[in-house]
């Protein structure tokens, strides 16, 4: 189930630019550990939990490793724990690490699902209008990769029979010609093209995606939680500093709206997913 | 005219008010944020100057087949571990085609060969990592023709050009400002991988500048490009 993706490619463009800009710049591990649990529960939605859950066992020994490298490039922070070379090892700069492997984590895990949700023919459809001539570009490109890996595939299973060379002779050797095979065609193709009117008129191009009404819901749910969560951020109130040593900002009401508020952003993919899981097995139930 | 005036003015103001908007909202990680849309509108000016040309229909089909071919290389070849013909691609399209040409199949490449491998906050930076490699080499492609050692030489720094790139958002991100001793160790630790991408580049630029220049040259002159 993929309803999240149903929505228009605009809205799903800003509701991802939003949750980016909170996890990847912001160095907060209570917006970092909602962001990491919302884009977790999404992945669980779109694969199955079972693959969700190895693909973020694998990541531990990253984690790890990152958390404990840290110390090794900064030095600075007030508590050293022990010296490597009369360089101090400092509890900040551990904990600093543990944040920064974790805000790696939530990068890595929404865009795993934002390569799922925002396929090419979206970007087509949000940059065909701006720039028409490199979408078109893009999406011949798109066309011909799986056209030339087949070609490939063909001159590669002949020539292996034939030719007792090298493996990466032979590689290039049919790779050279796939590069004649295409050019040659792509004389065939802007012909065609130049036959059929291109340049001389504008560019349009096809998309079949219309701005619903839920679509503006969603649109304005993302301004609102968003704004919410950039007051505290503006303010201040959740600022953390790390070096040289941790200082949490005194936290009051906008703080905890901002918190709550993100909390809710970054679950609302997951939940709406399953919303529209549940109602579809209900209807099918009533079959 | 009045709307491209104003799509001009508004490029131009978008990257102080962004600038000043990064530092606003995340004082911490203001470089990150920063050099990642620095990263964006430093690509911005190559598309526009490339959409209100008038270019052949051909320019724009070789264009996305050398994208194409170059993207599809990723995969012919991963049988062959770190052999990959992106970057000789690049330049050799740069060095027939101009220097916009090779900074588009570039840039395009990297977006598009990341729908395969996955899109991430890097994304931009290869994009304009590869399309400054194409750019160069078009700059340089009456050396890069005649002489073969700087034919070398720029084979083996488009390798470096990328890695530097890459390595200078890993600290910015990482640290929040330019930590040399992570830099210095981020490069130290991706150098291996680096000169084998360089010695890749090189042996593909070797093998495919002449035919595939021959090819090119035999379609220009025979259909008029």
């Amino acid at each position: 189930m993929k309803a999240f993706s149903n929505f228009h490619p605009v809205v799903i463009f800003i509701y991802f630019i939003a949750v980016f800009s909170v996890s990847m710049f912001i160095q907060n591990p209570v917006y970092l550990i909602t962001s990491l649990t919302g884009a977790f529960l999404f992945l669980c939605v779109l694969n199955t939990i079972k693959i969700s859950i190895i693909s973020i066992l694998k990541y531990i020994p990253f984690t790890i490793l990152i958390t404990l490298l840290n110390p090794l490039f900064s030095h600075s922070g007030a508590t050293p724990l022990f010296f490597i070379n009369d360089n101090a090892f400092t509890l900040e700069a551990l904990i600093y690490g543990a944040v920064l492997a974790l805000m790696i984590l939530c990068v890595i895990f929404w865009f795993k699902s934002f390569n799922i949700i925002f396929n090419s023919e979206k970007i087509l459809f949000l940059f065909g209008k701006i720039s028409p001539k490199i979408s078109l570009i893009f999406s011949m490109a798109l066309h011909f990769i799986p056209n030339f890996s087949r070609y490939f595939n063909e001159v590669l299973s002949v020539q292996k029979k034939l030719q007792p060379k090298s493996k990466l002779k032979i590689y290039i050797s049919c790779f050279s010609a796939v590069i004649t095979h295409s050019l040659e065609t792509s004389v065939d193709t802007s012909d065609s093209m130049s036959a059929r009117g291109h340049s001389t008129g504008r560019v349009t191009n096809f998309g079949r995606f219309r701005f619903k009404t839920n679509d503006f819901i969603l649109l304005i749910s993302v301004i609102i939680l968003t704004l919410l969560t950039y007051i505290a951020i503006v303010m201040g109130t959740t600022k953390i500093v790390y070096y040289p040593v941790i200082i949490f900002s005194n936290s009051d009401i906008s703080s905890l709206i901002s918190y709550v508020a993100f909390t809710i952003l970054c679950f609302l993919p997951g939940i709406y997913e399953i919303k529209e899981d549940l109602k579809w097995k209900h209807l099918i139930s009533r079959i | 005219m009045l709307n491209k005036t104003i799509r001009y003015i508004l490029i131009l103001c978008a990257v102080p008010i962004l600038i000043l908007l990064g530092s606003f909202l995340f004082p911490q990680k203001s470089y990150a944020f920063i050099s990642i849309l620095l990263v964006i509108f430093a690509c911005v000016p190559f598309f526009i100057s490339f959409e209100n040309k008038k270019t052949s229909t051909r320019t724009i089909v070789i264009i996305a087949i050398m994208t194409a071919l170059s993207v599809a290389g990723r995969f012919i070849f991963s049988p062959i571990p770190f052999f990959k013909p992106v970057t000789a691609l690049v330049i050799i399209t740069a060095v027939y085609f101009g220097s916009e040409a090779g900074f588009l199949t570039g840039a395009l490449s990297a977006v598009i060969s990341n729908f395969y491998f996955g899109q991430g906050p890097w994304t931009p930076f290869q994009m304009f990592a590869w399309g400054i490699v194409g750019f160069i080499a078009g700059l340089l492609s009456n050396q890069i023709l005649k002489n073969k050692i700087i034919m070398i030489l720029y084979s083996l720094v488009s390798g470096v050009i990328y890695s530097f790139v890459m390595d200078i958002w890993t600290t910015l991100w990482s640290d929040g400002y330019f930590n040399l001793i992570r830099f210095l160790a981020s490069s130290a630790t991706s150098a291996p991988i680096t000169a084998i991408y360089s010695i890749s580049n090189l042996i593909f630029l070797l093998i495919l500048l002449k035919p595939i220049g021959k090819k090119l040259d035999r379609v220009k002159i025979k259909y008029g490009l």
